[in-house]
């Protein structure tokens, strides 16, 4: 890295964490937190678009982490029950997330284990629920750090093998899935949202590097670990109870057919891309909104809400538009990418490829079943509903803008990963056959 | 002109609709203001648009292009006359439907957001018929899954509408993953879903593809139709995918008309779309012909041991789809087009009729009015016999066409275009006619004069106006014939089929006859006990909602074992 590169790294990185500590100063004044924080966002956005920290490939992962930054915070009710942790913690994971995505070698393995670390330490901080899942997730973001630390000092195949299971953590893959979960499910407000993007985006980095040293066993057993978490994930999405739950099991879902892909097609990563950053937007806004939901009727109440599509309208309309695009279906970018993703996989794994067209179609049958249970029916008397306020809306609006861009003009984005460079045009011409 | 007309199409109802749903809470009674001018506007551009495709030929908007690896991602419309007609079709009842439910509608709380819906579903409806490709028909396909299913939970405060939403999205997505499927397979074997290159490649390459690594082998085009036909029998209600259709008639009455007019009809636009790659899959066209006929004789029988007048609509469509099927596993593509055609018109004057009767029976305590049953003691010899004879006429004329005794002088389908013809003309008037006794049986000789012309205009109807027809979908020389050829049966398997035909109307005017004299009909005791099951069977919609229930049941029973199963430090 050049000098010029290093210091650019160094402002990306340390823009966040002088935000978050400038929120220890506003720390009796949430609103104004929530500004700072949006303002800290805004500024690394800018940064990144003045910087242009190495090429499109490298960027643009950098470049999406921080927009799911921006959309979070916006999102977040600054008055909900530990909102002021939320935003800071978002603040820390976005200067650890760059660090790790814009930096290389050490700097970059330490940022990403730093960021292990914090996600780690929260779940064990914020979580509340059964013990044993709470520590679980913990030490399976332990064991992700072990394996970073283990890739530094071994080489080799084994050092990827190591560098993989750290992948496997953040970009869930049973049976190292837990910390991933644990994040959706335990963490406060809107900072689950944000990590739902960087987390596997992060993953699919350093796993794409890695996979194209692994012998054909390893890529193998992949295939059939994601197989399993993909079924597993599915089977029990349709059972669970909990919305969060409903959630954290779909992003397993998600995760595992990126690993099926990355693992059948060798390296063939941007189409896996193209499909994980639809994904994670389209989880995001799905916790966005879910918390939105936590924000006013608090957590306990969530898992008892429905009929909301009546009193809550613009809530409803936003919902039924992020369950379409996370489920796959068109005019959103998880369609598109789906659809790259399983035109260019292999023959040879054909069995794979039907097992993961059925668990598609399982995930709109969960994914529906969720909608209904919130919106549909009637709503319960006792409560008192007022719909998406502004910030929220905007936050939502703008996943949604984003997943109907990445989904109507597909090729006109750049790529998560390495890959050829792709050229659109839109035309308008007649042609009168004879 | 014509180029910016084909564009506005499907631009007026997306507009529209897009409008409403942003503004429907400003809007609320006065969306119609938007959504019917845009329909009729939409209709008028695709009556010209006919008019001018049929002069001039097809019309190919190209609007968004990928060029390099991913060059299948394309937005193109190809307006041919198929296209054109079903534009027509579509425009023309869901303009039906937007203007009869100005006054329906009026004071229902979702008003804008069903006016929204409806514009939303025409729009896709008519880029789905315009599609030049595999996967933007894909795109469409799916979209009109998800935005049927909206419309169908358009009362999402009431339960039953919710649960029976979801069951027909349950099935149509099924479907939408047997189609990918089928575009998968396409895409892997020929390396194109453009149309035009998909036809020729499989035209020019009789690749196969194994069921399993190393096993038996198949016809690609063969797999490939299969699939895409998966797709369209969800769509299409055919058996054993038919399970959601009598259940949608908890929607209003106007989506019901749609969706019993219009959408319903996927499977024989499909084919028709693809009738290239179906003709070099007669296997497939075997298995959509089986499958056609037993929806057909399956949706009648239900029909009949149904109670619920709007689940005997529902089921009367289904047969009506499975015949419409069957024509298109004969080669009869464009005869599929003009029953779809004319189902759809008839179907959706039906349900709008329905829905008025409702709504007078509502005002009115009294209506309908009771009328003096008139009661015919004595048998009507006369029409009974004429009606006999004319049903049996056309077997013998099928029966000598088939085997080179007679000549139809037809123009361009030979006589296997012939045959399929006259054997339809056969079961419509043969339906027609027995319709006919058993609304006007009386001993006279106009009843059994309007019995003979019934028979004329559907045979005239069959084999001149749908030959018309035909020659102007697919004016190509010999094009139409060829499907005919892929679809053809042995010589034996169709006398069969004709004879096992002819015993059923034997038998039907036998049993009518027996019935009207108040005879005993002497059956065997194994028939008689096997009735009253048949009945329950049929009356029970032969136990597939409660099979598919187990099904969906032992899913999340396991769902739930591997859950609990779990260490709880394992989420």
């Amino acid at each position: 890295m050049t000098d010029t590169g290093m210091n650019l790294w160094v402002q990306i990185v340390a823009l966040p964490f002088l935000g978050a500590a400038f929120s220890g100063v506003l720390w009796r004044r949430p609103p104004a937190v929530k500004v700072g924080a949006l303002v800290v966002a805004a500024g690394e956005l800018l940064l990144l678009e003045v910087g242009k920290p190495g090429d499109s490939v490298q960027s643009f992962p950098m470049l999406l982490t921080t927009v799911a930054a921006v959309v979070t915070l916006l999102g977040q009710a600054p008055r909900q029950k530990q909102a002021l942790s939320a935003m800071v913690l978002t603040l820390v994971c976005l200067g650890l997330g760059l660090g790790a995505l814009g930096g290389e070698g050490p700097m970059s393995r330490l940022c990403f284990a730093a960021l292990l670390a914090v996600v780690g330490l929260a779940i064990l901080r914020f979580g509340e629920g059964p013990r044993p899942a709470i520590w679980g997730a913990a030490a399976v973001a332990g064991l992700g750090i072990l394996g970073l630390s283990a890739g530094v000092a071994t080489s080799g195949t084994m050092a990827g093998l190591f560098m993989l299971v750290a992948c496997a953590v953040v970009l869930p893959l049973v049976p190292v899935h837990g910390a991933f979960m644990g994040t959706i499910q335990h963490l406060p407000g809107t900072f689950p949202a944000f990590l739902v993007v960087l987390l596997p985006v992060l993953g699919l980095k350093e796993a794409v590097a890695g996979l194209a040293e692994m012998p054909p066993a390893v890529t193998q057993g992949l295939v059939t670990l994601a197989l399993l978490g993909a079924v597993y994930g599915s089977l029990t999405a349709l059972v669970e109870f909990s919305v969060t739950g409903v959630l954290a099991r779909s992003a397993l879902v998600h995760a595992a057919i990126v690993w099926w892909s990355l693992a059948t097609t060798g390296a063939g990563p941007q189409s896996a891309g193209r499909y994980l950053g639809a994904a994670a937007l389209a989880l995001s806004g799905l916790l966005l909104a879910v918390n939105a939901l936590r924000a006013r009727y608090g957590p306990d109440a969530l898992d008892n809400l429905g009929g909301l599509a009546r009193p809550m309208p613009r809530f409803g309309v936003a919902l039924a538009l992020l369950i379409m695009a996370a489920m796959g279906l068109p005019l959103f970018g998880l369609f598109s990418g789906f659809m790259t993703m399983v035109l260019s996989a292999s023959s040879a794994f054909w069995w794979s490829t039907v097992l993961v067209l059925l668990v598609w179609f399982m995930a709109s049958l969960y994914y529906t079943l969720l909608m209904q249970r919130l919106l549909f029916g009637s709503a319960r008397s006792d409560l008192h509903y007022w719909d998406l306020g502004r910030a929220e809306m905007a936050a939502l609006t703008l996943v949604l803008v984003l997943l109907a861009l990445s989904g109507i003009v597909p090729a006109t984005l750049p790529e998560i990963g390495p890959g050829g460079k792709m050229s659109a045009q839109s035309v308008l011409h007649q042609e009168v056959a004879p | 002109m014509a180029f910016y007309a084909a564009l506005l199409i499907p631009l007026f109802p997306l507009v529209a609709g897009t409008l409403i749903g942003l503004f429907g809470k400003q809007l609320g009674q006065q969306s119609y203001k938007i959504g019917v001018p845009a329909i009729l506007l939409a209709f008028f551009s695709a009556v010209w648009v006919l008019v001018t495709v049929s002069q001039e030929g097809p019309i190919r908007i190209a609007l968004y292009q990928a060029t390099g690896s991913r060059d299948y991602m394309q937005l193109t419309l190809y307006i041919d006359r198929l296209s054109a007609v079903m534009m027509v079709l579509i425009t023309g009842v869901s303009s039906i439907v937007h203007l009869y439910s100005v006054r329906y509608m009026q004071g229902e709380r979702g008003y804008a957001r069903f006016y929204s819906l409806l514009g939303l579903i025409t729009a896709v409806l008519l880029c789905l018929v315009t599609s030049a490709n595999l996967l933007m028909l894909f795109v469409f396909w799916q979209l009109l899954t998800w935005l049927l299913y909206l419309l169908l939970v358009y009362n999402y405060e009431h339960p039953p509408a919710v649960q029976f939403g979801f069951k027909t999205l349950l099935v149509h997505r099924l479907g939408d993953v047997a189609f990918l499927g089928g575009i998968l397979l396409a895409y892997l074997t020929y390396g194109t879903l453009d149309f035009p290159d998909l036809f020729a490649r499989a035209a020019a390459n009789p690749a196969t593809v194994p069921l399993w690594p190393g096993g038996f082998e198949i016809g690609a085009a063969t797999a490939i139709t299969l699939l895409l036909f998966g797709g369209g029998m969800s769509k299409s209600a055919q058996f054993p995918l038919h399970v959601w259709l009598p259940d949608t008639m908890d929607t209003p009455t106007p989506v019901s008309a749609l969706m019993h007019a219009g959408i319903v009809n996927a499977a024989g636009f499909l084919i028709n779309r693809l009738a290239p790659l179906y003709g070099l899959a007669p296997t497939t066209l075997h298995v959509v012909f089986v499958i056609g006929a037993l929806t057909a004789i399956l949706g009648a029988a239900m029909m009949l041991t149904q109670s619920d007048i709007k689940k005997m609509l529902g089921f009367s469509t289904m047969g009506q789809m499975g015949y419409m099927t069957m024509e298109c596993g004969l080669g009869a593509f464009a005869l599929s087009i003009f029953h779809l055609i004319a189902h759809g018109i008839f179907k959706a004057t039906l349900f709008l009729y329905a829905g008025s009767a409702i709504h007078d029976a509502r005002r009115d305590p009294k209506f309908p009015s009771a009328q003096a049953a008139e009661e015919v003691n004595t048998f009507p010899r006369l029409p009974w016999v004429a009606g006999l004879v004319m049903t049996l006429i056309l077997p013998l004329v099928i029966l000598l066409v088939a085997h080179g005794l007679l000549q139809i002088p037809l123009r361009e389908t030979e006589a296997q275009g012939a045959i399929i013809l006259l054997f339809f003309a056969w079961v419509t008037s043969s339906q027609a006619i027995i319709s006919l006794y058993r609304l006007r049986a009386v001993a006279s000789w106009q009843v059994a004069w309007v019995m003979v012309l019934t028979l004329f205009a559907v045979v005239f109807t069959y084999l001149w106006a749908v030959e018309a027809f035909m020659l102007f979908l697919y004016p190509a020389p010999g094009e139409a014939a060829r499907y005919f050829q892929a679809a053809a049966w042995p010589t034996w398997m169709f006398d069969l089929l004709v004879l096992a035909v002819t015993v059923f109307v034997i038998a039907g005017w036998g049993l009518i006859y027996a019935d009207i004299r108040g005879q005993h009909v002497p059956l065997a005791g194994w028939v008689n006990t096997l009735r009253p099951r048949l009945y329950m069977w049929l009356w029970n919609r032969l136990y597939l909602d409660e099979l598919y229930a187990r099904v969906a049941d032992t899913v999340v029973r396991v769902g739930r074992r591997v859950n609990m199963s779990m260490p709880e430090w394992l989420p």
